[in-house]
């Protein structure tokens, strides 16, 4: 309709950029912040509740450990030990690379 | 991803950890959510850093959004929720601004005078007149889409684009209908 005209060229005319590259840019940039937060503040509690965890556990593991760690039981330990660093060295010649688990909440 | 993917296709893509598929979604409807909230404001710097916000709050929360949602709506759904609250503070700062625009020297361009005009009958509007306004005769969306996003009756969205329509058309000095 012709009276919109006028009424539609108003609000065209206060449109923003149609493109905006540093718009973007801070947008991302503030989103990037809010996850490097989020992620610091998960790993904080991630790292808290282990040592909490250890800390309750620790009895039990040093029980644990008198039994198991005796004199007749080291070799075997050693043995396996020492295949576990065998296999690891022999993956890192092949792929040249040590892929450790990727902490990943986003 | 293809050279034009579609929203559902970015957001999938953003969900699973892209950024540049975010960032696509934000070049893509900046200009349109930017637009609405200056607006809705009435401050360009403010309006600015809301719609950083409702990005930024659409990609907090993109895990909730249901996947036979339209994103485009469901953005400016957040983004309204965002301008509320600002959108009633801009109300009192143009008390202020409309004693220093009555001094203002009444020998200016008359199409700047009436976009002046237009610009102050738009934000002397309720804010939910306002915000139906911005979507329904400045974005071009419908009037049910645009009671979604507002979370109104469809009856209350029509009757506020109603009002609002013949108020700037009322200064403009053109009759309505």
């Amino acid at each position: 309709m012709a009276e919109q005209d006028p009424l539609k060229a108003f609000f065209d005319a206060g449109e923003a950029p149609a493109v905006d590259p540093a718009f973007k840019a801070r947008t991302m940039d503030r989103i990037a912040q809010r996850r490097l937060r989020v992620e610091l503040a998960l790993r904080f509690v991630a790292g808290g509740l282990l040592v909490l965890g250890f800390m309750a556990l620790a009895p039990t593991i040093a029980l644990i450990g008198q039994g198991i760690f005796t004199p007749e039981l080291t070799p075997a330990f050693l043995a396996v030990g020492l295949s576990l660093a065998i296999a690891w060295t022999g993956h890192y010649l092949i792929n040249h690379s040590i892929q450790v688990p990727r902490l990943r909440f986003f | 991803m293809s050279v034009n993917p579609t929203d559902a296709a970015l957001v999938a893509a953003a969900r699973s950890g892209s950024d540049a598929a975010f960032a696509r979604l934000v070049d893509r409807h900046q200009q349109a959510v930017r637009s609405f909230m200056r607006r809705v404001c009435g401050n360009e710097a403010d309006a600015d850093d809301m719609a950083q916000e409702a990005f930024l709050a659409a990609w907090t929360a993109l895990r909730t959004l249901k996947t036979d949602s339209h994103f485009k709506t469901w953005l400016f759904s957040i983004a309204w929720r965002k301008a509320k609250g600002m959108a009633r503070s801009a109300a009192r700062n143009r008390q202020r601004d409309q004693a220093w625009q009555d001094e203002r020297d009444q020998s200016e361009d008359p199409r700047v005078e009436m976009n002046i005009a237009m610009s102050q009958a738009l934000a002397e509007l309720p804010e939910d007149q306002r915000a139906a306004v911005s979507l329904c005769l400045a974005g071009d969306w419908s009037h049910g889409d645009a009671a979604q996003i507002l979370e109104m009756p469809l009856g209350t969205v029509k009757s506020h684009v109603a009002r609002g329509r013949a108020r700037l058309m009322e200064i403009l000095g053109v009759a309505d209908g």
